[in-house]
């Protein structure tokens, strides 16, 4: 940082106040009366003048000071607003603008300008002399006649303020000061310590006589030494013969400092004070009705690009398909700058939990903390708003069942304060919301028991661990014993998870027995808008999340054999792969018999293929709800509007997935209808 | 601190901010130790506060018949001592503050 | 240690040419636009001195004032008002909320400078 540097701060500073002020004077013609905007256009030529001044750029100094007194007197309501007035100031504004550029390059003004800005300021005084303003004779020169008197040395006796300390000016420092500009012949502190257990000690007790000697030292300059310190004190200044020593003053008692802690109560209370703004003007409210309305425009705007997109690769015209793809990356980076917008952080949501967790715990008498992490994770507004209860609802089971008493705990040699943790961060696409307890952990016998009592599994069929976790999130699991409890483990499990899948979300539990339970949710980070990935099915079109899918795979001579056998499930270099014919599960008619393709999507670990006709490439869509007549289908999670007009089906991957692997291993119907 | 022995090393800032905790230390001190030992290597910082509670604490032990030395001043209370022209030695033996 | 200024003012090159004249004799500076962005400095941080403007957007000088003084850490700092001759209306104000210390907008750095040393010592 130079002063090069400054100055050119300086001119950018100063071309943005101008337009500020030019705005603000087109706008108060027609809002005569509107007080903020004469304070905008005074600030603005008051901070040009000043900082003008502090660079000794005079000539504009100098014009915007006059300009800047008539605006104080528009300000003080002296003066009312005409379109004689505007035009004026209008006229001022350029002048200064041309004032600062000639400024900044260090050239004067030309004789044609330097004439204008003559007659600009005969047009302001005119004005100015309606009122009473004697401002622009130099203030400090007239405030003591003997300024410039001089003395090789001084003698300063100085009684301050008790509060002095308070306002943190310190004699130390004053001394300090002095002791540069000549030498402390003498220094003598005045005034009556009290006994320490009385003394105050915020309050200055002392005054100082002392005498400072330096060749030709002027008044003016020691007055201006101990200005800031004259404030509600008394400080003479005397000049001394030089030979001659002061006479000891030490028993002289000065001025009894009286503790006037009243006078220096700090006032308006601990109110915040008027104009209290923490974020410093660096965001803006804005309706969140009107955040959608852009986010659906935006949508449509990606529908018609893909489009036009579709037309343009019709053409086969280079150049337009040249500037298409221009435009395409356009529309994606305003689309996603447009969702970005209803981005908010999930920390306010986590720590509403705060006051529930402290509440609930001292209801059940149990010691829990909880421990909020990934707090600062972005995801769109619409979501955190609907995953408030399904969160609220697994944060109270796990206050409820999950965790032991502090009795419990010690006796199983845990530490007696439980830990419930909610974090979040992103991945791949998704945000993971985990909610985690350091509790008893799922039992995985008594689930099974439960199931097998409830008829949700068969008295021989045999599960992994996994698949016992997940039966509590099945209807009906929970018993009549828990019925009874806000939220039994179990209990609205069911209802949890079909709240988190109307959100395209999966939820899942993962537990060790004796240590404790981590539910962890994965959500899409927007609700609105999907790159897909469009394939053809008989002569319909369906759209797969992209950060879905996995690979495509041709269906070759080899692997038809496979696939057409009873087999739900091909080998996929060495891997099981279950897939889902999409034709049957759509009930699509086949129009192409020969040609086949297997696209390999990924949900949450688990893989599956889907058998299509056509691979269509990649498709950016906008997802338009499904009524609630739709709510019952499954393996559909949206649909939307292609290029063409026509609807697509947006394929609801996670259900696909979990049915892949449900028939692969148990039946030939596909659980999705 | 040691105000067992007398001995009290006061540390870092000896200013305005922490005024009202330095006096109740310096009055504990000559509760228990009119002739105490106040060792001034760590301050850092002394403000017209901080001497004004010095002189106030000299005072205070010759009233209590004893006496406060200070040890080891640090840069910082030796150049606050200078601009006051106050001489440590002279205080002590006087026992006072003007 | 070298002393740090905070110097609060809406104009950037008022606080640039301020800071390379405070810079120079030694002290280290710290900037805010405005009295709301200077509270966000009062962070824990040392500040010997602030110098604040009167007339900023957000939050005004005077205001700041009654807010440092609010503030246990920072109460007793010394704080410098910028103004100009035709606030001495806003003088008194100032002085209401605990502002002692006042410079006359437009200044030459070195004024500045000086006005700082009084108070702090670079």
């Amino acid at each position: 940082m130079n002063m090069d540097d400054a100055v050119r701060t300086f001119a950018a500073e100063s071309r943005e106040l101008l337009e500020e002020m030019e705005a603000a004077l087109l706008t108060l013609e027609q809002s005569p009366e509107d007080s903020d905007l004469i304070n905008a256009i005074f600030r603005a030529a008051h901070t040009i003048k000043g900082s003008s001044g502090v660079f000794g750029f005079e000539a504009v100094e100098a014009f915007t000071h006059v300009a800047e007194n008539l605006l104080d007197r528009l300000r003080a309501g002296r003066l009312g607003v005409s379109a004689e007035l505007i035009a004026l100031l209008l006229a001022c504004r350029d002048h200064i603008a041309l004032l600062v550029e000639a400024a900044v390059v260090d050239e004067p003004l030309d004789g044609a300008g330097q004439a204008h800005g003559e007659t600009l300021l005969t047009q302001l005084r005119g004005l100015l002399d309606g009122g009473s303003a004697p401002t622009s004779a130099a203030p400090a020169a007239a405030a003591s006649e003997t300024a410039s008197e001089t003395a090789d040395s001084w003698s300063l006796k100085m009684n301050f303020q008790p509060e002095l300390l308070q306002h943190g000016f310190d004699p130390l420092s004053l001394l300090r000061y002095l002791s540069g500009m000549g030498e402390l012949v003498s220094v003598q502190r005045t005034g009556v310590l009290p006994p320490l257990a009385e003394l105050d000690p915020e309050l200055c007790y002392w005054g100082i006589d002392l005498t400072l000697a330096a060749e030709g030292l002027t008044r003016q300059a020691l007055e201006s030494a101990v200005e800031f310190f004259q404030e509600g004190g008394e400080i003479a200044i005397q000049p001394q013969p030089r030979a001659v020593e002061l006479a000891p003053v030490a028993s002289e008692p000065a001025v009894a400092p009286v503790a006037t802690r009243a006078e220096a109560a700090p006032e308006g209370g601990s109110q915040r004070p008027p104009g209290w703004r923490t974020s410093g003007g660096k965001s803006i409210r804005v309706d969140a009705q009107k955040l959608d309305q852009l986010i659906n425009l935006v949508g449509e705007l990606v529908i018609s690009g893909a489009t036009t997109n579709l037309q343009a690769q019709r053409l086969g015209d280079e150049r337009l398909l040249e500037s298409m793809s221009g435009m395409s990356r356009l529309v994606e980076e305003i689309r996603d700058s447009a969702l970005r917008l209803r981005m908010v952080q999930i920390g306010e949501t986590f720590n509403r939990f705060q006051r529930v967790v402290r509440d609930t715990a001292a209801e059940l008498g149990k010691a829990i903390t909880l421990s909020v992490t990934g707090a600062e994770t972005e995801l769109d507004k619409t979501v955190v708003e609907k995953i408030g209860d399904p969160l609220m609802h697994l944060v109270r089971n796990a206050m409820d069942h999950g965790i032991e008493s502090p009795e419990e705990r010690v006796a199983a040699g845990k530490p007696s304060h439980a830990r419930l943790g909610l974090n979040a961060y992103h991945d791949s696409g998704s945000i993971v919301i985990e909610v985690s307890d350091d509790g008893y952990g799922l039992d995985h016998r008594r689930i099974l028991a439960k199931a097998r009592e409830r008829g949700l599994v068969g008295p021989n069929q045999q599960l992994s661990h996994a698949e016992i976790e997940r039966l509590i999130f099945e209807p009906g699991f929970s018993t009549a014993s828990q019925v009874t409890n806000l939220s039994g483990r179990g209990v609205g499990m069911d209802v949890v998870k079909r709240n988190i899948e109307a959100l395209r979300g999966t939820v899942e539990v993962d537990t060790t027995p004796g240590r404790g339970t981590v539910f962890t949710i994965r959500l899409p980070l927007t609700l609105a808008i999907i790159d897909g990935f469009l394939v053809g099915v008989g002569h319909s079109s369906y759209v797969i999340p992209l950060d879905m899918v996995q690979e495509c795979i041709e269906v070759t001579e080899e692997v038809r054999g496979e696939t057409m056998s009873d087999a739900r499930y091909i080998n996929l270099r060495g891997e099981v792969l279950p897939f889902l014919r999409l034709n049957e599960l759509f009930d699509e008619q086949r129009r192409d018999l020969t040609r086949e393709n297997i696209v390999v999507v990924q949900y949450a670990g688990a893989k599956a293929g889907l058998v299509v006709e056509e691979l269509l490439g990649e498709f950016q869509t906008v997802i338009k709800p499904l009524g609630p007549i739709f709510a019952q289908l499954r393996g559909v999670s949206g649909a939307t509007i292609l290029g063409t007009g026509e609807v697509a089906v947006i394929l609801d991957v996670p259900q696909l997935v979990q049915a892949a692997a449900g028939q692969a291993g148990v039946s030939h119907n596909a659980t999705v209808h | 601190m040691d105000q067992a022995s007398g001995k009290l090393c006061l540390d870092g800032e000896l200013t305005i901010y922490r005024a009202g905790e330095i006096k109740e230390t310096l009055l504990a001190l000559l509760e228990g130790e009119p002739t105490p030992l106040l060792d001034l290597s760590g301050v850092s910082e002394i403000d017209t506060c901080g001497v004004q509670l010095l002189l106030a604490a000299v005072a205070e032990a010759a009233r209590r018949q004893g006496r406060l030395q200070f040890s080891q001043p640090s840069a910082a209370v030796v150049e606050a001592f200078r601009l006051y022209q106050i001489d440590p030695a002279a205080l002590a033996a006087q026992g006072d503050a003007p | 240690m070298a002393k740090t200024i905070l110097i609060v003012d809406d104009s950037a090159s008022l606080r640039q040419v301020v800071g390379i004249a405070l810079k120079g004799a030694g002290y280290d500076t710290v900037e805010a636009c405005d009295g709301a962005d200077a509270l966000t400095k009062l962070d824990g941080r040392k500040i010997n001195l602030i110098i604040s403007d009167v007339n900023m957007p957000n939050m005004d000088g005077i205001s700041l004032v009654k807010a440092v003084k609010q503030l246990p850490a920072y109460k007793f700092t010394p704080i410098i008002m910028l103004t100009t001759e035709s606030q001495e209306g806003m003088k008194q104000q100032g002085k209401e909320a605990g502002a002692r210390a006042w410079v006359v907008k437009p200044f030459q750095p070195q004024t500045m400078l000086d006005a700082v040393s009084k108070l702090v010592a670079p």
